[in-house]
């Protein structure tokens, strides 16, 4: 898969906004975390714009989600954005499907080693 | 509703009433310092009135009612949710006043001015904002013209001066009408008002829209809490097969 400026459009502002908009729906506390929000945005800002891989797309979602920026609804705030990536490269719908739920799964933090690997086998053929 | 607060829940009372309670009739004229409690709050206190100003209780009634009275009225002062200038003696709010003092009144303040703070915060919790002031228009079957405007040009401006004040609290609210109902799972549903910090430029792009419908269909699967951080074991329901076997159907031929 070509190298490319895959989180350009999801700005932290858009992130965060995503992060409230979820919170409100389920009545839940939309607050940056003390120790993660910081370094989440800093590493967001500093890479989002940048071409990259797929592969390194997913990493940064999965590590922004680890470093949990927000009290509640960090996981399927960055799922999301990595899910919405994935549908718009255009595949064929069973593979987008395929792709997205492996994307999902590593930044869920849930993927095992064998779906990992699978996932870069896919984005290398 | 009046200024004294008095009428029922409903119509449009209930939109309307909570920027009446500052404005509800518990705040008389102020008497001498040195007056006693009583008077100062009842100039004129009437034999069939509570001696402390408790209104709207009967003795005897379900407790709910006299714990609906004895709430933090300190934590409302600070949240103005009344007027500084409105201060209930404590005894009003304890039960020994209570038993001591058995309300009786039906008419003025208190209580329904505190059924209108409670009333208040559960519209907040609601997200419903009440609308900054209102016009009434008495026989509007002859009030308008056949052009559709009002025929007494003042009660025209009346009018107008209130939809811009509206419009202005509108603006002030964001995105919030803009994005009250949102289609999701083929159904409308009443979603959120959004945030105030929310940019409304970010409420009208469609990536935003598409990525909050994916992540709030998705939302129920993950842990509100970051348990990934906490534990470094990530937490996601499994979704089942569904939308694999919906993707294998439309790969079969003549499906497209």
């Amino acid at each position: 898969m070509n190298r490319k400026a895959w989180l350009a459009p999801y700005t932290w502002e858009f992130v965060t906004a995503q992060n409230a908009v979820l919170c409100q729906a389920k009545s839940a506390l939309h607050k940056p975390t003390s120790d993660g929000y910081e370094p989440a945005k800093e590493l967001w800002e500093s890479r989002h714009a940048e071409p990259m891989s797929l592969d390194e797309a997913v990493e940064i979602c999965r590590q922004c989600h680890r470093l949990a920026p927000f009290c509640f609804y960090n996981g399927n705030t960055f799922t999301a954005i990595i899910r919405d990536v994935i549908t718009n490269l255009g595949l064929e719908e069973d593979q987008t499907v395929l792709l997205r739920s492996l994307a999902g799964h590593i930044v869920a933090g849930v993927a095992s080693e064998e779906e990992a690997k699978a996932f870069r086998k896919f984005l290398n053929n | 509703m009046d200024r004294q607060g008095r009428g029922g829940i409903g119509g449009d009372g209930f939109s309307l009433s909570y920027l009446r309670v500052n404005n509800v009739g518990i705040r008389h004229k102020r008497a001498p310092a040195d007056a006693p409690r009583e008077s100062r709050h009842h100039p004129t206190p009437r034999p069939d009135r509570h001696p402390l100003g408790i209104s709207g209780l009967r003795a005897g009634r379900p407790p709910f009612q006299r714990r609906l009275c004895q709430g933090d009225v300190a934590q409302e002062l600070e949240e103005g949710f009344i007027d500084e200038e409105v201060r209930f003696p404590p005894l009003l709010f304890s039960e020994d006043a209570l038993v001591e003092h058995p309300p009786t009144c039906k008419e003025n303040s208190v209580f329904y001015a505190r059924t209108l703070l409670h009333a208040k915060k559960s519209v907040f919790s609601m997200h419903i904002h009440g609308l900054p002031d209102q016009i009434a228009i008495p026989s509007a079957f002859q009030a308008f013209g056949p052009d559709g405007h009002l025929v007494d040009p003042k009660q025209e401006a009346k009018v107008k001066a209130l939809g811009v004040a509206l419009a202005g609290q509108l603006k002030n609210e964001g995105a919030a009408v803009r994005l009250w109902t949102l289609a999701l799972g083929g159904r409308w549903r009443y979603l959120f008002s959004m945030d105030r910090a929310i940019d409304p430029k970010l409420a009208s792009n469609p990536v935003f829209l598409r990525v909050m419908q994916d992540a709030l269909s998705i939302q129920d699967r993950f842990s509100a809490e970051p348990v990934y951080a906490r534990t470094g074991k990530g937490f996601l329901k499994s979704a089942g097969v569904k939308e694999i076997a919906v993707a294998k159907v439309s790969r079969k031929p003549g499906k497209s």
